[in-house]
């Protein structure tokens, strides 16, 4: 890097830093916390430092207190840009909180460790004994202060129980807020009947035919998350088995009634991306053909299905997926299915999707007897069985040709660290021991975790060794993008580390990592946990390229 | 026409390959605009001194046979761009603080996107880590901020964290 003399200061570098253009090329190559700090250098600097703030997918936390005169600071600041939209966040006093900064306090921890899991396991415990859900009493205060920055705000992350009918009243209060939401994530703590059934049904004049709920209609990303497992003693829980009438979502016993209703209080004609993270609900989307299709213009739809031990995908549930309305171009499932179920849903929508994300796959053989023309990204999430992923590379380049034709990016995470795992994940060679190459592939997104050593400060900051990258290129020879994981030794920090080829020789590390807070996914068997900001490996690795203008974090 | 003489702003004449200050927008512009077609023609850079002229060609040199930046690839987000320098750029740009803002500005006159973003990301480094008051005397800018506008920023900035 070069060293500068500071000492002289010259009449060019004053013109250059009043040139808006170039003040505004320097400020591109700034994190966050250097534009807080340029902001304060002058006036002209923090007129071109704002402008940038929108490049970056800030989010504003608003936790109880609510200090009105804090509130007239992020007002003007919100009001600084027309097209500086940050995510804001409301919490009311729910654990995740409380994991979330300790999880931030923990800072670095190894994917395995055991005495990390101990703590954590330990913290479940105490939190959860603590717990106290939000009191519901509205606080006007509160919705005064949403009103007067609630029309600026496009992405809203809402998490709340929904337990009664004022905690329904509560959130569509909140959300009258908000006129021009195009993104609303609504976490859900805890449910039961009383709270889906408080949503209303409102019938608009003069036609009355159609009724709609309580979401903004500028809504074009909905995600509706439960998650979590049931507490023994949870005392709405209801066995499905027991009673037909009654579903499990995100472990809690709910009236298929209810969900119904509630479901149609979120129809909303916009919305283009679902997220049902935790409902195991095979209605999800109706089906009837004598009512309107709620989500005319949806297009992608992510599911979570967790079912207990003793539990398993429901057929409907499947059929429900299968037999949408249209067939989805993005879709996320994130549920134990078998093969057979994963064609049938396949089967419905391999001709126009374009992105595919699969968790928890038991095989993907149904990938092969399908063909995909328009499919780009593929990224999957595995523990184990490394062999199932193998399997699509085994029939050679041509019929990997065939069945995916556009592929060019694909993402595998495990938590899994070590590194031999990558070749039997990505083979080298077929059974009769051909070389395998995938020239379509451009851009690889994969869990391997490299640790830094000191001669990685050398020239050009390679952190893959020769060896690793030589491999990965024989298989991905037109590679021009490898993100993976990087553990700074010193403290143990995870980085994601991306590579961009420069030419047929040259490899460079991206100097801008994004740094992530942890590891791997962490079960708790048998302990609920919110899991609102799940450190998880593989979301470190999405964070680093959701730029595709598709997300489902 | 394989050479063309810049003047620059001192008077004095260089004679370069086009091929190699093809990188610069404006140099092709004015060679299109003012129709040279010979090897004697002169084209005049008011802005750009003999030292810095000098600079620029040696980089646009070694950048001659550059593949096609992939900066602007739809898997690179812009927020992401790229702050990585190659050794060579590296040494390269090991100059004092005048002669890089003058590197900077001939850059930006001329048009040359590689040359101008290697020099923002220099000066990117610089103030990366420094407070405003460190930047401030790095680069003898005065602070036309009153303390409650400084206040108000420091508020607003208490907001915002990244995702």
């Amino acid at each position: 890097m070069a060293t500068i003399s500071l000492d002289k200061i010259s009449s060019s570098c004053e013109t250059a830093l009043k040139n808006h253009l170039i003040l505004s090329r320097i400020f591109q190559y700034l994190d966050l916390t250097s534009l807080k700090a340029v902001r304060l250098v002058c006036k002209n600097w923090d007129v071109e430092a704002i402008k940038k703030f929108r490049n970056f997918d800030i989010i504003i936390r608003l936790e109880p207190p609510f200090e009105s005169e804090k509130w007239e600071h992020l007002q003007r600041l919100l009001n600084l840009r027309d097209d500086f939209h940050p995510i804001l966040f409301l919490s009311f006093q729910s654990p995740a909180w409380v994991y979330y900064s300790l999880i931030s306090q923990f800072g670095a921890f190894e994917f395995e460790n055991e005495n990390f899991q101990k703590v954590w396991a330990t913290l479940n415990d105490v939190l959860n004994s603590n717990f106290e859900p939000r009191q519901t009493s509205c606080d006007f205060r509160v919705f005064e202060l949403l009103t007067q920055i609630g029309v600026c705000v496009r992405e809203l992350r809402l998490e709340l129980t929904l337990l009664n009918e004022t905690d329904a009243e509560y959130v569509v209060q909140l959300l009258s807020a908000f006129p021009n939401l195009e993104k609303f994530y609504l976490d859900i703590v805890d449910v039961g009947d009383e709270g889906l059934l408080g949503f209303p049904l409102i019938t608009t004049p003069p036609d009355n035919s159609t009724p709609t709920g309580f979401l903004p209609p500028s809504l074009v990303t909905l995600g509706l998350r439960i998650y979590g497992e049931p507490d023994e003693d949870d005392s709405h829980i209801t066995e499905p088995d027991e009673d037909e009438s009654h579903i499990t979502v995100g472990g809690h016993g709910v009236s298929l009634d209810a969900v119904t209703h509630f479901m149609k209080t979120c129809s909303i004609s916009n919305i283009q991306l679902l997220d049902f993270e935790g409902w195991a609900y095979q209605d999800l989307l109706p089906q009837d053909e004598v009512e309107p299709n709620p989500f005319p213009k949806l297009n992608g739809i992510r599911v979570g299905w967790h079912p207990r031990d003793e539990d398993e995908i429901t057929e409907p549930q499947i059929h429900n997926l299968a037999s949408l309305p249209r067939s989805m171009t993005h879709l996320d499932l994130n549920a134990y299915i078998t093969g057979d179920q994963l064609h049938q849903i396949l089967r419905q929508h391999a001709t126009i999707l374009r992105t595919l994300d699969l968790t928890y796959l038991e095989n993907l053989g149904p990938l092969n007897s399908l063909r995909f023309p328009l499919l780009t990204t593929f990224e999957v999430d595995i523990c184990h069985e490394f062999s199932k992923i193998r399997v699509m590379f085994l029939n050679g380049p041509q019929s990997f040709q065939r069945t995916f034709p556009s592929l060019s990016t694909i993402g595998v995470f495990t938590s899994l660290e070590k590194p031999e795992v990558w070749e039997d994940i990505f083979p080298r060679e077929n059974s009769s021991g051909e070389r395998l190459e995938f020239r379509q592939i451009k851009v690889l997104n994969i869990s391997l975790k490299v640790d830094d050593r000191d001669d990685d400060k050398q020239e050009d900051n390679h952190c893959l060794s020769q060896p690793q990258i030589i491999r990965i290129l024989a298989i991905f020879p037109s590679l021009h993008t490898l993100r993976h994981i990087r553990k700074r030794t010193s403290d143990g920090v995870l980085f994601v580390c991306r590579h961009v080829r420069r030419s047929d020789v040259v490899w460079s590390t991206a100097a801008k990592t994004w740094r992530g807070r942890g590891g791997q996914e962490f079960l708790s068997e048998g302990k609920r946990i919110s899991r609102f900001f799940t450190p998880r490996l593989r979301y470190l690795l999405m964070k680093s390229h959701e730029s595709q203008g598709f997300e489902w974090y | 026409m394989p050479f063309v003489n810049l003047e620059s702003s001192d008077g004095d004449l260089v004679k370069v390959d086009v091929d190699v200050i093809k990188c610069s927008v404006t140099i092709n512009a004015l060679i299109e605009h003012l129709g040279l077609e010979d090897d004697n023609e002169v084209v005049p850079l008011q802005n750009v001194g003999t030292e810095t002229l000098h600079k620029v060609l040696a980089w646009a040199k070694h950048h001659k046979d550059d593949l096609p930046s992939v900066d602007d690839d739809e898997d690179d987000p812009p927020r992401e761009r790229r702050t990585d320098i190659t050794t060579w750029d590296a040494n390269f740009i090991k100059m004092e603080q005048i002669q890089l803002f003058d590197l900077i500005l001939a850059a930006n006159y001329l048009d040359i996107s590689g040359l101008l973003d290697l020099g923002c990301k220099i000066v990117a480094d610089m103030i990366k880590g420094k407070t405003a008051d460190e930047i401030r005397t790095m680069f003898n800018i005065v602070n036309d901020l009153t303390p409650q506008e400084q206040e108000q920023i420091r508020k607003e900035n208490e907001w915002c964290e990244e995702k």
